[in-house]
């Protein structure tokens, strides 16, 4: 018996995203083994995860609260991706964002009137601003973005912790290390009886299909794909490479920098160490499980935190580790790299004579 | 086991369904115990699909081959080699930072250690035997085109195959390094090794194969056709099944046409940081074809590149329509109506994961394709279908990637998408490589057509008939400087020594 890959001529729609829920399928009963390893019947673990993800309407709410986050940095990261850019700093873009909102709100002295819309316009700005050395250094020295917007991340953790411990610890908060709580009017506002911040809701919403109506219909769009697909080439059609990079990489860090707002002006109220629980990683999952597509990318997100609500909810009832979400969530995300190659390539089983090929 | 056992391989009764065409529709093909087999068609008429089915990379949907009188089952290029039969593609698949040797360790060694010792003695016994000489020790990088094909080639042959198959190997090949190459295959066939060779161009067909067979939109019109006993004439007739129309001749440009591109004193560096262009300067005029000849290397491509807004100018100036574009952007020159066919389409010319018409739109999206920041997609169905046509593109449809078509349709799309921006100035560099006759002759006719209503021609190539057939005066390229220039009616010996003799 022999088996092996063979190329397939052409990838369709259809293989596309069935190879993606082939992908979620299969992560099921390998993370199911890890639940009985821990004595917990996988079914029952993930009935509860469903359940408490999507089955109440706190849980419900909930998964909302994530998705905002999770979506806003997934889909500017369909952007960048899609350019070939692969920005991996959404998690610093975000820290910087909700810091930038952290100072309008406590030290601007600005009037309470527009003290939200500059916050939020303070969280994209400096979120796009982190992204723009990995893109420059990108685009005029041909110094590789993921290695640059990796390190990043570590620097915006480090000056996070150090603005909370040093400068910025509140007066009033024991020592934690956390800022004074924002003033009532430098809050998001939440839809009634929920942790949803609609401003934050709002602009997901927008920016998803601002996106894909940019992507499929305009002449940015068309710009972005040429360069995803051949830079020399676009270079040649008088594309500017260099001006497109940095568009994606604004657009992408100034959405993460805007997620990194609602979770201090929305969900905590001030800033603290940890803001993010690895937001920025966790989109990169549902931005590729949604083919790069804003729309399907936005579906994603929420499946996505569904799966982190569930796991939360699996972790009180069951006394299972949390960070059993993230062997999860990373088995996920090795999947649908393999089904990648599911897609492009057959597996082709040889037994004997006979060929059986998927 | 009769007279079977004089062929070497048989394939019978090939079919190949893609899915929106039949790109072999019940082909048989046969090839000799040592002979040279100049496999001909139009382009998209399915010689690559039929030698990769032989190959192994292709299943085929019905049909058998036949491997020394017995049937063989190819599933893989790996069952092909163990079987003797070897590759080379038109576009080469070698590491570029590893070296020679490197590369064919890559190719030949299974386990885990590798004897490079052992590799460099059997390399250097290989291109003796057959005259292919190569440094084992360079990086492919630094290697031309042709050196790189020697490089895949002593690579199959290190496999001990009895078959090698050739798709289009004279198409990077400058005609030196082609009567080299032809040099080395009889060698080859003088060992009792067959090789399968697919071309364009007839006259290699004619002189330099033992057997010809044809192929016209997937079937087979032609087969085990004896060179001695055909005319090119009778290609032609066979492969496109109807005449050339169009009879190049050239015709003296227009008195006191206007200098449209001036080039002073121009210097330019290559990718390792060497003069390549040595200060060069020409002038072309309003309604001429402008040929650039010479032995690729020698500058073309970085003075192409400089012109055309892809490399920095260190010294000189460019001027089009009297306007100083030195280092100006691509999008300006563009704009300013030069367009530009450039020497390795997969380089510059595609991008092959987007489909036909987002490729045909490149130069003119953000002009005739789109209403302010919108794309205007009933537009560009229109004109991509257009061209199709009027190019006889053979493609899925003008929505599945290019990277589906074959090596001369993805040439034509470049060809039709650059003459469609309706330049002034068009800089060509083997404009027709990897173009079946028809295809090669219906541009020569556009050429002829753009220069008659005043627009300009530099025709940079390496095809020294091509470059007399239409060029009004000729610039002769080497190391890097102008060192002859030519008029019209000059011979192809007289060019070709100032090629490769020197200054005059
Ligand atoms: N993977 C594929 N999927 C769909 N169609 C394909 C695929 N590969 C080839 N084709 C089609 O099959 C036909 C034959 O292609 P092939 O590459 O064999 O032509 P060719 O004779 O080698 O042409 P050329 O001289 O231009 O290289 C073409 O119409 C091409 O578009
Ligand atoms: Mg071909």
């Amino acid at each position: 018996m022999e088996i092996r890959l063979e190329r397939r001529q052409t990838v369709s729609r259809r293989i596309n995203v069935s190879s993606r829920i082939l992908a979620v399928l299969l992560s099921l009963p390998l993370i199911g083994l890890l639940f009985a390893a821990y004595g917990v019947n996988p079914v029952d673990a993930y009935l509860r995860i469903f359940t408490g993800a999507f089955g109440s309407p706190y849980g419900f709410c909930e998964t909302i609260v994530k998705t905002l986050p999770i979506g806003l940095c997934a889909v500017g990261l369909t952007l960048a991706y899609r350019a070939r850019v692969l920005n991996i700093g959404a998690e610093g873009q975000l820290i910087i964002g909700s810091m930038a909102a952290t100072w309008v709100a406590l030290y601007s002295g600005l009037p309470q009137s527009i003290i939200i819309i500059v916050m939020l316009l303070a969280g994209f700005i400096l979120g796009a601003a982190w992204a723009l050395l990995p893109a420059l250094l990108k685009s005029r020295l041909n110094i590789s973005e993921v290695i640059v917007t990796l390190m990043m991340n570590y620097i915006s953790l480090k000056l996070l912790d150090y603005v909370v411990t040093g400068p910025w610890r509140g007066l009033t908060q024991w020592g934690f290390p956390q800022t004074d709580p924002f003033p009532s009017y430098a809050r998001l506002p939440m839809i009634v009886g929920t942790r949803i911040h609609y401003y934050t809701l709002i602009l997901l919403l927008a920016s998803t299909l601002i996106l894909y109506v940019l992507m499929k219909r305009t002449k940015i769009g068309y710009e972005v794909k040429v360069v995803g697909g051949n830079p020399d080439a676009a270079k040649y059609a008088g594309i500017s490479v260099t001006k497109n990079i940095l568009l994606v990489m604004l657009v992408s860090g100034g959405l993460a920098g805007v997620a990194g707002v609602g979770e201090v002006a929305g969900i905590h109220g001030r800033l603290i160490r940890g803001i993010s629980p690895g937001y920025g990683y966790t989109a990169i999952i549902p931005a590729w499980l949604g083919g790069l597509d804003p729309l399907a990318t936005l579906i994603a997100s929420f499946f996505i935190s569904g799966l982190m609500v569930g796991g939360d909810a699996i972790q009180i009832s069951l006394r299972l580790p949390s960070s059993l979400v993230y062997v999860f969530n990373g088995m996920i995300l090795l999947l649908i790299i393999s089904s990648e190659v599911l897609a492009k390539y057959r597996i082709v089983i040889k037994i004997g004579g006979s060929r059986i090929w998927i | 086991m009769t007279d079977n056992s004089k062929y070497l391989v048989e394939m019978r009764g090939i079919v190949k369904r893609f899915p929106t065409v039949v790109a072999l529709d019940n082909v048989d093909f046969k090839v000799r115990k040592g002979e040279i087999h100049a496999l001909l068609g139009e382009n998209g008429a399915g010689k690559t699909t039929l030698m990769r089915i032989l190959y192994g990379m292709y299943k085929p949907d019905a049909g058998e081959i036949i491997v020394e009188g017995r049937r063989a089952s190819i599933g893989s290029p790996g069952d092909a080699l163990k079987m003797g039969i070897g590759m080379v593609h038109q576009h080469f698949m070698l590491v570029d930072k590893l070296t020679v040797l490197e590369n064919v360790a890559l190719f030949v060694e299974e386990g885990f250690r590798i004897s490079f010792n052992g590799i460099r003695s059997r390399m250097e016994e290989l291109s003796k035997t057959y005259g292919l000489k190569i440094d084992l020790d360079a990086k492919i990088w630094q290697l031309s085109a042709g050196e790189q094909q020697k490089v895949e080639i002593l690579k199959t042959l290190y496999r001990n195959v009895k078959l090698l198959i050739l798709d289009e190997p004279t198409s990077v090949l400058t005609p030196i390094e082609s009567e080299e190459l032809f040099k080395s295959l009889r060698r080859m066939v003088e060992t009792g090794k067959s090789i399968i060779l697919i071309t364009h161009r007839l006259n290699e067909a004619l002189t330099a194969s033992d057997s010809i067979t044809i192929l016209r939109k997937g079937k087979v019109v032609a087969a085990e056709v004896k060179p001695r006993e055909a005319s090119r004439l009778d290609l032609v007739n066979m492969i496109v099944g109807r005449p050339l129309e169009f009879k190049p001749r050239i015709n003296n440009a227009r008195k006191g046409g206007k200098p449209v591109l001036e080039v002073e004193r121009l210097r330019v560096l290559d990718d390792r940081g060497l003069v390549a262009v040595k200060d060069v300067s020409f002038v072309m005029k309003e309604g001429e074809i402008l040929g650039v000849a010479g032995v690729a290397g020698n500058g073309q491509r970085e003075l192409v590149e400089a012109l055309t807004g892809l490399r920095r100018v260190e010294k000189g100036t460019v001027k089009i329509m009297g306007m100083d574009v030195t280092n100006s952007p691509p999008k300006k020159i563009i704009r300013l109506g030069v367009a530009h066919i450039p020497e390795d389409r997969f380089r510059y010319g595609v991008a092959p994961d987007l489909s036909v018409a987002e490729n045909m739109i490149m130069k003119l999206y953000g002009e005739k394709f789109s209403r302010g920041i919108f794309m205007d997609a009933e537009a560009i169905q229109r004109e991509t279908e257009k061209l199709v046509q009027e190019f006889e593109i053979v493609a899925p449809s003008v929505n599945a990637p290019v990277s589906l078509l074959s090596g001369g349709n993805i040439q034509k799309l470049i060809v039709a998408r650059e003459l469609s921006i309706n330049p002034k100035i068009l800089v060509a560099s083997n404009p027709t490589s990897g173009l079946d006759v028809a295809s090669t002759n219906y541009v020569h006719w556009i050429f002829h057509r753009l220069r008659e209503a005043g627009g300009s021609v530099l025709l940079v190539s390496e095809d020294l008939e091509e470059v007399l057939a239409l060029s009004n005066r000729i610039l002769v390229m080497k190391e890097g400087k102008i060192v002859r220039e030519f008029g019209g009616g000059v011979s192809i010996s007289e060019v070709g020594l100032a090629m490769t003799a020197g200054a005059a």
